[in-house]
């Protein structure tokens, strides 16, 4: 007789087992730290930039009333320039806390020109790429659609 | 006085950990981890020592030809394409007006395989991601993206690092 005869005729089966828990924390653990190492911590965001051609006609049916530019400056200022309907040009010292300035500049123009949302960024060759991002992320929440000029 | 195991001497030696909860707790630690690996779906190499410029933006799920502005040279998908000195092109690799030889070459090759490969109507070929170091001037991140536009590439979106 075979041993599975004897156990199934003199042993009653246990049902209580239990997981061997031992090896699956084994496991875990080394998920854990390889997915802990492999793991970025820096989150990335993206900046949507189009880019303003000079010289070509804009696709859009409706033209804007005004347009707005803002120009950084190598001499540490900033332009404001507003064209069209209403014509206003305003420098800013580009300082520490500039970006406040021009938020308060940006949120005055739309209050008279509630239908604004596009604004061109350029800036002059020496100008430090931080700064041009930051003046964009500054402008992104009233101005949504922003173009880098100068390019083409 | 009331005996403690300790003043008897009994030591309690039927102590174990609780496993079950710590397998529940490393599950949740697990799923948490591969959630952020899901959902952290742009993948960016950047050469050491390049800093990317901060902003609050959120969205950050896209996809596109990576090009790479470092100190010392600009970098295509990864692979070397011109040299910088000190985040500057040098003087003879530049077309009057603008855009870079060895860039706008280097940018017409992959534009004409991408159009070889896909249907003339699709767009989303046509996006250029930037990921400049914050130090980099502006006069070379407009040779970049003149060298990129004259190419017909014309969505840019420039990579920053969330927060401060």
């Amino acid at each position: 007789m075979s041993s599975y005869h004897a156990a199934k005729s003199h042993v009653p089966l246990n049902q209580d087992f239990e997981l061997n828990m031992a090896s699956i924390i084994d496991c875990f653990t080394v998920l854990i730290a390889f997915m802990l190492i492999s793991a970025s911590f820096v989150s990335i965001g993206i900046l949507d930039a189009g880019v303003e051609a000079a010289g070509v006609e804009s696709t859009t049916t409706t033209t804007p009333q005004v347009h707005l530019m803002v120009t950084l400056r190598d001499n540490n200022t900033m332009t404001i320039a507003l064209s069209g309907k209403e014509r206003l040009s305003q420098q800013i010292q580009r300082n520490s806390g500039y970006y406040d300035e021009l938020k308060q500049s940006v949120l005055n123009i739309k209050s008279r020109w509630k239908d604004l949302n596009t604004v061109t960024v350029s800036a002059e060759g020496g100008v430090p790429y931080n700064d041009i991002i930051r003046t964009m992320d500054t402008l992104r929440p009233h101005l949504p659609y922003i173009a880098v000029g100068g390019i083409l | 006085m009331k005996k403690t195991s300790f003043h008897t001497g009994h030591i309690n030696e039927d102590m174990s950990l609780q496993i079950t909860s710590m397998a529940d707790i490393f599950i949740i630690i697990l799923v948490f981890l591969l959630k952020s690996h899901a959902t952290g779906t742009m993948n960016v190499t950047t050469p050491a020592g390049m800093s990317l410029p901060s902003s609050h933006i959120q969205d950050a799920s896209v996809e596109g030809l990576k090009i790479t502005i470092s100190k010392t040279s600009v970098q295509m998908e990864g692979d070397h394409i011109a040299e910088l000195d000190n985040f500057l092109f040098t003087k003879p690799a530049l077309q009057p007006g603008g855009p870079s030889n060895p860039l706008a070459k280097a940018f017409g090759q992959v534009r004409k395989r991408q159009l070889a490969n896909t249907k003339p109507t699709a767009t989303g070929e046509s996006r250029i991601i930037i990921i400049a170091d914050k130090r980099a001037p502006f006069s070379t991140i407009k040779t970049v993206m003149a060298s990129a536009a004259m190419n017909g590439y014309t969505d840019f979106k420039l990579a920053t690092v969330r927060g401060d």
